[in-house]
């Protein structure tokens, strides 16, 4: 369940050690980098290994950030998410996703049935259309946001994100 | 497809975390990190000592004992702890010399009566706040109903057949009660009978909170508005006349039940007799269903209990207990049908008897109770 914390403070008093901090960042957090990593994956047991690395990793480089904005700490902990995909295709030799897991565990009241479908059509997008769906519409990332993390403008994210939708409604209806 | 239709689809396929799945992420990542989210002081960690482990377990123990029987000591009849304290209190009884039986079953009914009135004020005051949300709620659809077919004729019609500002009921009395405690308002609307319960006790204020709460002008609650200013605090059987949860009901039966249990062991009846009368007068109006064929036989002023008949003298001193036909003292019997008559109401004024009161009368050794017993069944009723 994520909460609503300040994210500056937090981050701050995590970086100098105090671990009631870090886990309030890990409530907060933890369910956005789970639905990225889960995207890049589509596995349920390495989406979890891979998001309890990222968090590992983030509270050993928090001594190393500076707090700037909201934004500026979201792409730090999303670059080490992806570090961490990089990682998990290295050992794995899995550059993308070539099959889905069966245990989708999904938010919604769709069946799972309609939720592969889903998942399937996303990895028939480009990366960085998927990518953008993914953070907009799983990790609730603001498009402002998604421009800071993957280092667009938020107009050229709005651009991609409405064709990546058109494409997914053509996918879907096939 | 739409793009709302693919904004529900993707919201749908949210991969999400079970709660399991999150807190093991934690776990992994703070066993890790070696991560101790709470950390302990020098001073407890001074505790964890070998040297001060008898003393922490020691402490332990004082401390999960005392507040053991704290818990005990405050639990209500209907509580499983409850019986924990009718044991103590037993053991307590059967270790006491006779005159010092008579004073601890006079502390205990006074405790018992105690928490038949805590039950009572809980099970009722419940009862009557369902009430009153009830009332608002009815009352307001009533309202709405009633001004929207009023509008309908109107619009037909040209004819204004009611203003908004003025009441929907013509025939409307409201009487407030107010006693030291609380307020209890009355409201008859078209024969229909209504109360609730209100802090409010001065006519401003009073006539401010019918109007809000009852949706009507304050000049109307003013021109109809009673007052009457009751001696004492209100009474169960005032503030509400039915308990009606199941729970409600046999928490109740129960705290009357164990009260009557203690009375029956006192060996004065002027002590039992006041006693009585104070549980009648807690008691006198509240309604209890037990849900069997015996309901319809339950009269407004009676309250069902277990394996009790009891009835109160004419002067309010002394009490017996019977079956229906009236002629024994059956305790062990069953299936007999009891009740606690509350039709005739001892003397309600007397204060409940403090320590040594009880002890020169247990002295006295006046007013035996087997004596009232073997003489004024028969002669009752």
């Amino acid at each position: 369940m994520e909460t609503i914390i300040d994210i500056h403070s937090a981050a701050t008093k995590a970086a100098a050690g105090d671990n009631v901090s870090f886990e309030a960042l890990y409530q907060q957090l933890v369910d956005r980098v789970f639905s990225f990593v889960f995207s890049r994956t589509s596995n349920r047991e390495a989406a979890l290994d891979v998001t309890q690395d990222t968090f590992i990793e983030l509270y050993k480089s928090l001594s190393s950030f500076t707090y700037q904005s909201d934004g500026a700490f979201y792409a730090f902990v999303y670059t080490i998410a992806r570090r961490q995909l990089a990682q998990y295709y290295t050992k794995s030799s899995k550059h993308a996703v070539s099959e889905l897991d069966e245990t989708i565990i999904a938010s919604g009241e769709l069946g799972a049935d309609l939720a592969i479908e889903v998942h399937l059509a996303l990895t028939k997008l480009d990366d960085c259309s998927r990518e953008i769906v993914v953070l907009h519409h799983w990790a609730r990332y603001t498009f402002a946001e998604i421009g800071v993390l993957i280092n667009m403008t938020e107009s050229a994210v709005r651009v991609r994100h409405h064709r990546a939708k058109v494409e997914l409604a053509n996918i879907l209806t096939r | 497809m739409s793009k709302d239709t693919i904004d529900k689809m993707l919201q749908s396929s949210q991969p999400t975390l079970t709660e399991a799945e999150r807190s093991r992420i934690w776990n992994e990542v703070a066993s890790e990190l070696n991560l101790q989210v709470e950390t302990a002081s020098p001073y407890m960690e001074f505790l964890k000592t070998y040297i001060m482990n008898p003393f922490v377990i020691a402490f332990m123990c004082i401390i999960g004992i005392t507040s053991t029987a704290a818990a005990i000591d405050n639990a209500k009849p209907g509580d499983v702890l409850f019986l924990f304290e009718q044991f103590t209190d037993e053991v307590r009884l059967t270790i006491a010399s006779t005159n010092r039986k008579n004073e601890l079953r006079t502390s205990f009914a006074t405790e018992r009566f105690a928490e038949l009135q805590a039950i009572l004020d809980e099970e009722s005051i419940t009862e009557n706040e369902s009430k009153t949300l009830a009332l608002a709620s009815s009352k307001a659809s009533v309202t709405s109903l009633v001004e929207s077919v009023a509008d309908d004729v109107t619009n037909a019609t040209g004819l204004s057949i009611m203003s908004k500002n003025s009441t929907l009921s013509p025939i409307l009395s409201l009487v407030a009660k107010v006693y030291a405690d609380i307020t209890i308002v009355t409201i008859t609307e078209d024969g229909f009978v209504t109360r609730f319960i209100t802090k409010a006790n001065t006519q401003d204020a009073l006539t401010v909170e019918i109007a809000t709460l009852q949706g009507l002008d304050v000049a109307t609650v003013e021109a109809v508005l009673v007052i009457e200013t009751q001696n004492g605090v209100s009474r169960p059987s005032d503030r509400g006349d039915v308990i009606s949860t199941s729970k409600g009901e046999a928490r109740v039966v129960k705290a009357v039940n164990a009260l009557i249990n203690q009375l029956d062991g006192i060996d004065d009846n002027v002590i039992r007799g006041q006693f009585i009368a104070k549980l009648l007068h807690e008691v006198n109006g509240v309604k209890v269903s037990r849900g069997s064929s015996e309901v319809d036989d339950v009269q407004d002023n009676r309250i069902r209990i277990e394996n009790k008949h009891v009835m109160v003298g004419e002067d309010g001193d002394y009490l017996y207990l019977s079956d229906d036909n009236d002629e024994n003292i059956v305790d062990d019997e069953i299936d007999a049908t009891r009740e606690l008559r509350v039709e005739e109401e001892g003397n309600v004024n007397e204060a409940l008897p403090n320590q040594s009161d009880v002890k020169d009368k247990s002295q006295s050794g006046n007013n035996n109770k087997n004596e009232e017993d073997k003489s004024e069944p028969g002669n009752k009723d």
